[in-house]
């Protein structure tokens, strides 16, 4: 079982720190491997984080 | 173990093998003869007395049960081969037709070897852990330090010599830990690595609901991420990932040192990295 248990503090604290390395890392300049394993691995939050989706489609886009 | 060898190696090598004369006149030391000549004798023949001893395995275990001692012997003989054997062979037995897909001849010992250990494990636990931690695992790490597609094969080796309860891991764990944790850092991390995918669910918990592994796995992971080699690193963030749907808490400490690590160029870095902010998400 996953219990991913966030206080709402120390979500606000911490998720925006988790986005931006999402963000440094995830580029469109970023190796092709690198970005495979993000389109993979992401594709299960970008419903809770649309802030991502843009990148995302830039990325699956370039990719493809 | 001399029988089978002996009559494997009787039966099988035609007299006109090269082998056949050094074989003769060393019959009453087989297995000394057997692990000197391991580099001559052909792969087709090794694969015949895995096969043999594996067939065989409850007549061993019998053996071994009654005096432990002789497990050292075995232990050594596994471990002697394993060290001699390449690791990237392929075979099928002599006897096997052409159609017959061909084992991996490494991957066919460690399985010989992981299967007598079961047994004996399941006739004398507490013999069978104690014995393997003084008088096999030193030469088993020697040869997972060295060699690293003979590392992932024999992993499955490290915890089947000891009960399946978090306890007995973890004395596995602390025993790597003081034999190679100082001495090959890197080879220790991708080994903890490997093994948390043995102990990640069990018991339908996350690392058996034990504190004292969780603290194990994330203090190896938590020294890792200092280290210079970018694998390193990686396999520490590959095992916070592993930790964090135990619990992502401990994980916070380490994000200013995390962070950092965008700026390295290696991919495997940066998609662990990516994994990481996933499971933290």
């Amino acid at each position: 079982m996953i219990n991913q248990t966030y206080t709402s503090k120390e979500a606000e604290k911490q998720i925006p720190e988790f986005l931006s390395i999402i963000n440094e890392v995830f580029t469109i300049d970023s190796p092709k491997a690198t970005q495979k394993i993000g389109l993979t691995y992401l594709a299960s939050i970008i419903k809770i984080f649309p802030e991502l989706c843009d990148r995302y489609l830039e990325i699956l886009l370039n990719v493809a | 173990m001399a029988d089978i060898i002996g009559s494997t190696l009787a039966n099988k090598m035609g007299k006109n093998d090269p082998e056949y004369k050094n074989f003769k006149e060393s019959f009453d030391h087989v297995n000394t003869y057997f692990i000197e000549r391991f580099n001559f004798i052909s792969d087709e023949l090794i694969h015949d007395i895995f096969s043999e001893i594996n067939d065989r395995a409850k007549d061993i275990v019998t053996v071994i049960s009654k005096n432990m001692m002789d497990f050292c012997d075995l232990s050594q003989f596994f471990t002697d081969c394993l060290q001699k054997t390449n690791s990237q062979v392929t075979c099928a037995g002599s006897l096997d037709g052409e159609d017959v897909e061909e084992d991996n001849l490494f991957k066919l010992i460690v399985d010989c070897f992981t299967n007598l250990g079961n047994s004996i494990l399941n006739e004398d636990p507490q013999q069978t852990e104690l014995f393997f931690l003084e008088y096999s695992l030193d030469a088993i790490l020697d040869i997972m330090v060295e060699n690293e597609f003979k590392r992932n094969a024999l992993i499955v080796v490290l915890y089947c010599f000891c009960q399946n309860t978090a306890n007995a891991h973890l004395r596995v764990l602390s025993r790597i830990k003081s034999k190679i944790g100082s001495t090959h850092k890197n080879s220790f991390v991708a080994i903890v690595n490997d093994l948390l995918e043995f102990d990640e669910a069990q018991d339908e918990t996350y690392l058996w609901g034990s504190a004292e592994i969780f603290d194990f796995y994330f203090d190896v992971a938590k020294k890792a991420i200092y280290y210079n080699s970018p694998i390193s690193r990686t396999k520490s963030l590959s095992i916070l990932s592993q930790l964090a749907p135990c619990s992502i808490r401990p994980v916070f400490e380490l994000l200013p040192s995390i962070k950092k690590m965008t700026k390295v160029q290696s991919w495997e870095l940066q998609g662990q990295l990516l994994i990481l902010s996933n499971c933290a998400l």
